[in-house]
């Protein structure tokens, strides 16, 4: 009989079960199974028409460590990570900005965020034109005298990814600024008032109290901007479409499967990709601590 | 002495204000300097946006790039399609957070532990690998070119569980035990106590999504095909492949796409910075 009670343990074992499956299968479809999967699609020709696969073993590699473009992606991928010490520095520096009391701030914080929330779509075909060879840009810096001739900046193959990492710096400012901003607000004023009675200077408050107490915020915003670093795709894509010499492994992934239809290497890039980032969040997980409870622990030894 | 003395420092604060300002106003210049420019080229004529040296001020202002535009690309559709794509996300990303969290914080049962680590695995694992697998998954379901394509791979927002759970956590025990005693079941203490209590961090989950589902890119281009199943951001840059060198026309199509992600931005800004916040502090 249905209306039997069930003991307290079992509700329980049911309930969690009811509110957890759903979650778990879709993860299952599309988190896991992906995982499995594209490891097994690297070792293999997958024929898009018919669904079928055959198993080629390492020959997908080898393919790919004589493809040209594997290794200006590999080296690109890295390079773009100059970026992120950048986009960091710069954005603590903005974050303090607009920290301040003052009129109309709040004006300004909105004003610094507009290009993260409009999008990389726009944003990146907005800067396409504008580093146009009969562009804006070269105009202002030719009429500033900066440079003699106008630069090639998405056609140069020595320039054009710095311009594809500006674009990527512009338009990660004012994310990371409001992480910051959060960062900055938990720091409580007294110590501020403490040192100031203490007879501290600006300068002295902001290295000995502000730095120091944004350490975690810090780290989180460097592990964050440097994966999507590392994953860079859209600039690429909407400025110089790879070419150049400005593809990047996430690039290189999109395009040997989409554009050539070789799922089998296009998997590959993408087994040594997931090796690349899995290895660099091992190494930022010794800060934080391994999932979630060594970041509970964190957080409360930095909140007291 | 002293009068003399406050007025320095007065007049060193007004220095400093001014300053303020003007690097502020610079610095915001460099934020939408490309968005500026942008609708200055949108409203010149044919011949002015070649003239050398640029001008700034279009003169004669024209809207006729605005007129081709909205009169040959379905803008209302992909802004519809971006709509629809954003509300289902959203919805998957709360509800399915909502759920999952509350038993990984709250119940007590065997495996719990590993359960959320398990969970939060695939966050270490990039997506990137999935997306050929995801992409013929998508194929094998017969979903390909649908709406439920776009959103359901990242339906289950795994960061979206981690903040729940953060959120959950920090609801008192007493709460709980009290509606027991009233005679709550598990799923009623869900839905009356527990859920209600951590509606904020609801919120801040939604806004994260929707920044995250409205510029979503490389995924709906992937599995969309139908014109009129594009969003936004996937038929601009098809538009933009297809004007190539025509800016006036891309720069009208720019400002237009713009406006109503900024006039919905400039209303909710607040609860927008400080979702991210909040989803930080805690």
């Amino acid at each position: 009989m249905w209306h039997l009670k069930l003991s307290r343990k079992k509700q329980t074992y049911l309930i969690a079960f009811c509110f957890l499956v759903v979650p778990l299968v879709l993860l299952s479809i599309f988190s896991y199974y992906p995982i499995v999967r594209g490891i097994t699609l690297s070792f293999a020709d997958y024929n898009m028409l018919t669904g079928e696969t055959k198993w080629v073993r390492l020959k997908n590699y080898r393919w790919l460590f004589n493809y040209k473009y594997f290794y200006i992606s590999l080296a690109n991928t890295l390079k773009y990570l100059i970026v992120v010490p950048f986009i960091q520095f710069t954005s603590i520096g903005l974050a303090v900005l607009v920290n301040q009391k003052i009129p109309g701030i709040k004006f300004f914080r909105t004003l610094f965020y507009i290009p993260v929330i409009t999008g990389s779509v726009i944003v990146s075909i907005a800067w396409r034109w504008i580093f146009d060879v009969d562009g804006i840009l070269n105009y202002f810096l030719m009429s500033l005298n900066i440079i003699e001739e106008p630069v090639l900046w998405l056609l140069d193959k020595n320039v054009a990814l710095f311009s594809c990492m500006f674009v990527t710096f512009w338009r990660g400012l004012g994310y990371y600024m409001i992480i910051y901003l959060a960062g900055l607000q938990n720091i409580p004023s007294e110590l501020y008032e403490a040192a100031a009675l203490d007879g501290a200077g600006s300068f002295k408050k902001f290295t000995k109290i502000t730095i120091p107490l944004l350490r975690p915020t810090m780290l989180l915003c460097f592990v964050l901007s440097s994966m999507a670093a590392l994953k860079v795709f859209e600039e690429i894509f909407l400025l110089t479409g790879g070419a150049n010499q400005t593809t990047t492994l996430m690039f290189e992934t999109y395009n040997l499967a989409f554009n050539r239809y070789q799922f089998g290497q296009s998997a590959a890039v993408g087994v040594i990709f997931s090796a690349f980032l899995i290895a660099l969040t091992l190494i930022q997980f010794k800060f934080f601590g391994l999932g979630g409870a060594g970041s509970e622990k964190k957080r409360k030894k930095t909140n007291k | 002495m002293r009068k003399k003395g406050k007025k320095q420092i007065n007049n060193k604060k007004i220095i400093k204000i001014t300053l303020n300002y003007v690097l502020l106003i610079i610095l915001a210049l460099f934020f939408i300097f490309p968005f500026l420019w942008a609708l200055s080229t949108s409203l010149k004529t044919a011949t002015d946006v070649l003239a050398w040296p640029p001008k700034w001020i279009p003169k004669p202002a024209t809207l006729d790039a605005y007129k081709y535009v909205v009169e040959n690309i379905p803008f209302p559709r992909y802004f519809l399609n971006s709509l629809i794509i954003t509300a289902l996300g959203i919805i998957f990303n709360v509800v399915f957070a909502s759920l999952a969290a509350y038993p990984l914080a709250r119940l007590e049962f065997k495996g719990r532990n590993l359960l959320f680590f398990l969970i939060l695995l695939p966050m270490m694992i990039p997506i990137q690998g999935g997306l050929i697998v995801n992409f013929i998954t998508i194929l094998n379901l017969k979903l390909f070119d649908t709406y439920l394509a776009v959103v359901l791979p990242s339906a289950v927002n795994i960061f979206g569980i981690f903040i729940m759970r953060q959120n959950y956590l920090s609801i008192p025990r007493d709460l709980e035990d009290a509606a027991r005693i009233d005679g709550c079941n598990e799923f009623q203490l869900w839905w009356k106590i527990m859920f209600p209590m951590v509606r904020p961090a609801a919120t801040a989950l939604s806004i994260i999504s929707f920044a995250g589902f409205w510029n979503a890119f490389l995924w709906p281009l992937i599995v969309l095909q139908s014109q009129n199943k594009f969003p936004l951001q996937v038929g601009l840059s098809y538009l933009n492949s297809m004007f190539e060198q025509n800016y006036r026309y891309i720069t009208a199509s720019l400002i237009i796409a713009s406006i109503p992600i900024l006039v919905f931005f400039f209303f909710t800004q607040r609860y927008f910075i400080e979702g991210y916040q909040g989803a930080l502090k805690q």
